[in-house]
Order: C-alpha cells, then structure tokens, then sequence
C-alpha cells in the first residue's frame, strides 16, 4: 500500500463544529456581558464575586486533577461553571464563601451525583446552595432570609409608587448599598429620569389608550437596574445573550421556555392571594422583573448537562420548574425560588430521561 | 409539486456542505481507464465468482464474476486481457477480490444506446424483467440495501392493493449530488425506468422525492411522464440527514410508521434511488450492464468539485486527477458520505458499482478534537432518527451488559453515524453500537 500521508479514520468522517470546550467557552462567552454589566452596576464586590469564584474553581479542578493524576481539565467547562456560580450571587457575598461554595460545588459535581460522566446536579448550583447554607450570600429584601415578613409580599407589584422607591424603601436606604445604580436611582438622576421619562412615553402613547398601566421603575429594572443578583442585573441583557445560547443550542431551550411560561401562568393565578387580591389577579411582569426566574432559566435550568433530553421530558421538568419556583415564591423563598426549584428538581431529572425517552413507536 | 417541504419526525440533522459541486455543468464523463481493477464484491456483498483466469481477453459488458449467495453478476468495464485476480486490502480491515483487466479491443457499450429516442410501448414480460435487472447487475448506491434486484423481485410478488415506487431524486448528505445530477441529466431514463417498474406492478403509483434545487428538472421529467400516461405525484423533502433512509423515506412521504431496520418492499412499497431507475432502464431496454457509476467528488481539497460518470474499476487516484487534483491540505478522501463511507488512503483503490462518492477533505472540513467525557448533553439522544440514547448503549455496551443494551433497543440501530458526529464528547458511539449489534449477532 502506497503512503500517501492521508489519515484513515472510522466514520463518521465529518464531525458537528460542537465541542465540549466550544460549547462551554459559548457559555462563557454568553455570560461575560452580563458580568460586565454587574461590574459597572455593583463596582468592585462584584467584581471581587467573579474573580474569586473563578479563580476557586480552577484551583480546585487543578488540586483535583493532580490529586487524581488524571489529565488537566479544559479551562472552558470550568469558566463557565464559575461564572454561572458567581452570576447566582448578590454582590454583598461573603468572599469566603464564595470560594468554599465554588470549590465544594465542582468537588461535589466531580466525584457525587454521578460524577463527571453522570452529573445529575450542576456544580454552580451546589456552590451557591453551599453559599447560602453559610449565610454568605447576605441578607436583603430580596434574598428570602428575612422575608418572614413578606416584604416582597408587601409590593403591590401594580401599586403607583415606583418599584424603584420601594426598593430602596424595602431595603432600608440606598444610603448603605454600595450599588452605584441605587444610588443613582435615589438621587434622582441619570436612569431614574430616564426610566421615568420611558415609563411615561409609554403609558401615554401606547399602555394607557389600551387600558394598562406601567408602574415606574419597572423598565429600570429591565433595562439593567434589575434585582440584586449580578445576573439578572439587566434582564434585557439576560435576553439578548441567551439568544445565541438558543441559536446555537448551548441549552436545552424547551426548559427555558415551558418554565418561564408555566411560572407566568402560575403567578397569574395564584400570586395575588397573598396580598389580598383573588385568584387570577397576579402581577406577571412584576414576577418575571423582580422574581430572578429569567438567568435561572436560560442560564442554570436548562443547562445541557442537567436538564431532560427528550421533547417530552423537558416540557415536564419546565412545568416541574414553573410550579415549584411559584409555590416556593410564594411561600418566602423570594429571589432564590427560581434555584431552589432547579435544585430540587435537578435530582430527579434521571428518573425524567428514563420516563420520557424519545423512543419511536413502531409498527 | 406544492406545500412544504417534508420530513421525518424524530432526530435528523441538517448537515452542511464542505465545497459547491455545479450541478449545470451536468455529468463529467471520465477518460476510460487503461487498466481496470473491476471489484467481484463491495464491501458487504457477497463476492462474485471468478470465471476468468489471467491471459483470457474480454469484452466490454462481459459476465467476469458469476452471482453467488444475495450477489449480483460482475461484468468488465472495459474490454481487454486480464492481468491477474488478487485481493485489495481496504483500509481499516477486509479484502476485496479484484479482476485486473488491462485496455484493449474494442467498445461496445460505450457509443450511446437505443435510449434517448422514443419511449418504448412494450415491455419485455415480467420475469424476464425480473432476470434482465439481475444479471444485469443493476445495484443500488450508498445504501444498506443496495440489492435492489432482490428488493424488486420481492416486491413485485405482493399482492398489495396500493403499490408504490418511491424515487429518491436527492442525495442523503449536501456533499453528494449524485442523484440530483443525475435526474436532471437523463430524465427520459426516469420515465423509462419507473415504466418499467409500472410494467411490474400495473397499478403501481410513483412518487418521486425531490428537494428544492431539482425543481428545474422535475418538470423536465413532468412532460415525459405526462407524454407516457405515468401516474406519478411529486413530493418535496427537507434537507435532512438520513432522509434517505427506507423507513424514515416511506414515513416522509407516506406518513406511515415502518418497523426501523425492516424492508417495505414485502409491504408493496419499493424506494430506490433515481440513479438505479436509470440503470434498470438500461437494463431493460438496452441490455446494458452495469459497468460504469456515476458519483460525486467534493469537499474542499478538490479542485474542481463535480459529478463524474466513470467506468467500474478506475482508481481514486484517476478519478482525482479528472477533477484537476487535489490541494495541498489534503486530509482524508472517503469514499461513500461522509457519515457511512469509509477513508481511503490507498489511491489505487477502484471504484465500485455502489460507490456514491468520493470525499476530499480537508483540515478545516473535519473537525476533529480530543476525546473527553460525555457531558450528557443529549445532543446524540434529541439526533437519533429511531429515537435511541446512544450515549446509555454506549455506557452500557462498555460495562459489558449487552442484555440491557438489547433491552434499549440496539438491535434497531441503522449504524447512521448522527449520534458520533454530533457528539461534542467526540465518543465513537456508532462503532461502538456497531460492534455491539455484532457481538448480539
């Protein structure tokens, strides 16, 4: 046989452009603006959140790797998990946990859950459960620990005073955060005037001749004042970078959707009850803005790793998703509800895949 | 032909193509080979027996190698002497007995046949139909079932109330254009050949599946048929990846669930490619073997992508040179598609009776990148056409549990070789299925 230098090769003889390391480091690409945008929101604690998330996830794959002598990890998976982990966090996390959560969260999805073939819960959100069992994550309005008094609760959500004044309100002051956007938005200046300025366009040319209204804060919140974990600072951009997540299948989109759309439906009915309106009467687009579902479900539910893979069984877990992120809301888990809800569910997922397979009818 | 285009339901991807073959140019014909290395057996077919001996002169469409087990006959491309028998050794394992016949004498086959005047208005009777396309050795191209012989004879014996014929004018994969070529340039073959068929099975219906880019051609074949009295409906299909395939094809057009793996001939539903219509006409009509194969070379390592009609038995290497040679980033040709077809690197490999085409890639076509651990992503379980996990047979066949794999359906794998091109992993989940369906074998 004559060398001619040309490799022989078992079929397929053409593979998809997807790799492992390309889709994480897609991911990761995904996630950067919206980091930025906590940066430039949330100053250095945000900043100091990232860094150390992953910087403690890389440390920890590479004591792991030489532990287990196994070979070195791409750097791709591990960025993104970290970023993920640290866009779960609000910016006044304990530094020390941060790194304690990263760390335990990539061991635990290493060598637990099935390990790295087998996961059936992701690292990052192991870490930041980890971050909240230790009290690092903080204690704010919207975090769920002190909302034994329902302060989201007490948000009328279609009330006339701006969600932005009664954030700061609900919080105690925009005096003691170091968000710079609070700051702005309390003294009056800059995005307040802006979102007061669109929120009054709109009500006049568009909502109020159709008979709705939008309270004021509620573009703010969108357009990137957004509720105080560093990925859903800008939930606008939450949006717009989880259009290439979809486009190029980098999650499993049915979750996303089929969760975001159960949780609409699930407030509308039932979300007005705890603050004395009846069924039916939920303020959506308040939970949607200020209830942290949207990274949750782009980013952390619908995770290709963790998530069903058929038709069938992603549509389940989305509707799994939806209801328990809106009972666990509604039942004092604020902020987080979204999370809780992925972590509880991420655990059954296998039985999911086993129920609902793709498998042909044939005959 | 209206309304949208149609696919099946489960899995499939669209795949994308490594280099633009000019179908406007039509057919190249290739220069005849002054030696040919004429295959008495692909890969998967049970070889010919050889009924020359070196010295012996032969003719052009000459019977070389007589049908043995689901074989066909074996006939020389070219006239002239025989040189030897020996057996090619095909890359990555196997053997494939060999007549080399060096050029000389004269041409028979080769000036244009009785085909191209009028449509005939009689046909031979139907075993003798039956007889011409095997011993003419009529096969069938980039398929699992290339014996269509067999698939025809079975078919013909139904007693179906709704016979079918459905014709593949389109390729499986966007790097081959063959059969596209190939309907556009013979559609008075097309006609002839499913008359032919009709002939067979009286009340037969043809259905003729194009894509979007034959439209120009399917009215050519239209009028001819409209001028014959032919029932035949058109369909359009998706670009999708393996469309090909007997049961996702007859689920395409028919709407109707097959047993995955199970032949739809004994159901009174013939599918065949547009390319062995053309065959069987010639077969038929003008008593011409099978000796040469129309197939696509592409892939952006070759200069000038085409379709080339060459004689059986021309190597790779002649039939890279037709097509102005190759580039300097050469990485891998395959002969076949490029999710089914095997790599060459032999060049004096010849081309074979089922060759659908020749794949010239280079390194940026391929994209190969290391082996890792699954990530469970699904992408190979949401791409399985018969609704399969790959990624849990795989686990299951490397724990050794083949009766669990048995359990999850790998009996009904098509080896379609989706799952390990879409695996990020880059897991060899087709072979390793593969070799587990053998080993439950």
């Amino acid at each position: 046989m004559t060398d001619t230098g040309l490799s022989h090769a078992a079929p397929p003889q053409i593979f998809s452009r997807a790799t492992v390391s390309s889709i994480h480091r897609g991911i990761f690409l995904c996630e950067l603006p919206l980091a930025a945008w906590a940066v430039l929101s949330y100053g250095l604690p945000a900043l100091l959140t990232i860094s150390v998330a992953l910087l403690a996830t890389l440390g920890t794959s590479i004591a792991l790797t030489r532990l287990a002598k196994r070979p070195a990890r791409d750097v791709f998976p591990l960025l993104a998990s970290g970023m993920t982990l640290a866009l779960l966090l609000p910016p006044s996390a304990s530094v020390f946990a941060v790194a304690l959560g990263a760390a335990a969260g990539l061991v635990a999805a290493e060598t637990m859950f099935g390990g790295r073939s087998g996961q059936w819960m992701s690292a990052p959100v192991v870490g930041v459960l980890l971050v909240l069992l230790l009290g690092g994550a903080g204690n704010s309005a919207f975090l769920g620990s002190n909302l034994a008094g329902g302060a989201w609760q007490a948000l009328p959500g279609d009330s006339q005073v701006p969600i932005a004044e009664q954030l700061v309100s609900i919080r105690g002051g925009a005096a003691a955060s170091t968000n710079p956007a609070e700051l702005v938005r309390s003294s009056g200046l800059g995005a307040a005037q802006v979102d007061q300025a669109v929120t009054s366009f709109l009500n006049s040319r568009l909502l109020n001749p159709a008979g709705a209204n939008l309270p004021g804060g509620y573009f703010a919140a969108f357009g990137g004042l957004g509720t105080e974990l560093l990925g859903n600072s800008s939930l606008l951009l939450v949006l717009l970078c989880s259009l290439p997540l979809i486009e190029r299948r980098l999650v499993h989109a049915n979750v996303s959707f089929w969760f975001l759309g159960t949780y609409s439906l699930a407030i509308l009915v039932f979300a007005g009850l705890p603050v004395g309106q009846g069924l039916g009467q939920g303020n959506i687009l308040f939970h949607l803005l200020f209830g942290g579902p949207l990274f949750c479900a782009f980013f952390v539910s619908a995770d290709l790793g963790t998530a069903p893979w058929s038709t069938r069984g992603q549509i389940v877990f989305g509707l799994l998703l939806g209801l328990l992120s809106v009972a666990l809301r509604l039942g004092g888990a604020g902020i987080y509800a979204p999370l809780f809800a992925t972590a509880a569910l991420q655990p059954l997922v296998p039985i999911i895949r086993g129920g609902y397979r793709a498998r042909k009818a044939a005959g | 032909m209206t309304g949208s285009a149609r696919t099946f339901r489960t899995g499939g991807i669209v795949p994308v193509s490594t280099s633009t073959v000019p179908l406007e140019r039509g057919i190249w014909k290739a220069t005849l080979p002054s030696v040919a290395n004429i295959p008495l057996g692909a890969p998967g077919e049970d070889p010919a027996v050889c009924l020359v001996k070196p010295g012996d002169l032969v003719r052009e469409g000459m019977v070389i190698g007589a049908a043995h087990g689901k074989g066909v006959p074996v006939h020389a491309s070219i006239p002239g002497k025989v040189r030897g028998i020996s057996n090619f050794k095909i890359d990555g394992g196997g053997e494939m007995p060999v007549v080399t016949i060096d050029l000389a004498g004269e041409f028979s086959h080769h000036a244009p046949g009785t085909l191209g005047g009028k449509q005939p208005t009689d046909f031979p009777p139907r075993d003798e139909i039956l007889r011409l396309i095997r011993s003419m050795g009529v096969t069938e191209s980039g398929r699992l079932e290339w014996n269509i012989a067999e698939r025809v004879r079975v078919w013909a014996g139904t007693n179906s109330a709704k016979p079918r014929i459905i014709v593949a004018a389109f390729d499986p994969e966007p790097n081959l254009r063959t059969e596209q070529a190939v309907f556009a340039a013979y559609p008075f073959e097309i006609v002839l050949g499913l008359r032919v068929l009709v002939a067979l099975m009286p009340n037969a219906q043809a259905i003729i599946c194009t894509n979007y880019k034959t439209a120009q051609s399917t009215r050519a074949v239209q009028e001819i048929a409209g001028e014959t009295g032919l029932r035949a409906r058109y369909v359009r299909v998706a670009p999708k990846y393996p469309q090909h395939d007997e049961n996702l094809l007859v689920e395409t057009v028919l709407g109707r669930a097959t047993p995955v793996g199970s032949g739809v001939a004994d159901r009174g539903i013939l599918t065949l490619n547009a390319s062995t219509l053309v065959l069987i006409a010639r077969a038929v009509i003008d008593k011409r073997p099978v000796i040469e194969r129309s197939f696509t070379v592409s892939g952006s390592a070759i200069k000038f992508p085409r379709v080339v009609t060459a004689r059986i038995g021309i190597t790779v290497a002649e039939v890279l040179q037709e097509c102005g040679g190759v580039a300097a980033n050469i990485r891998k040709i395959v002969i076949g598609d490029s999710f089914r077809g095997r790599t060459v690197t032999d060049l004096s490999e010849p081309i074979e009776r089922t060759t659908s085409g020749l794949l010239v890639l280079a390194d940026g076509d391929i994209h190969e990148a290391e082996q890792t651990d699954c990530i469970q992503c699904g992408y190979c379980v949401q791409s399985c056409p018969v609704g399969l996990e790959p990624m849990r047979l795989f686990k299951l066949l490397q724990l050794g549990r083949h009766d669990q794999a048995l359990a999850n359906g790998i009996a009904d794998c098509t080896q379609c070789g989706i799952c390990s091109s879409v695996c990020p992993a880059r897991l060899p989940l087709t072979q390793t299925i593969a070799g587990g369906m053998h080993n439950n074998d």
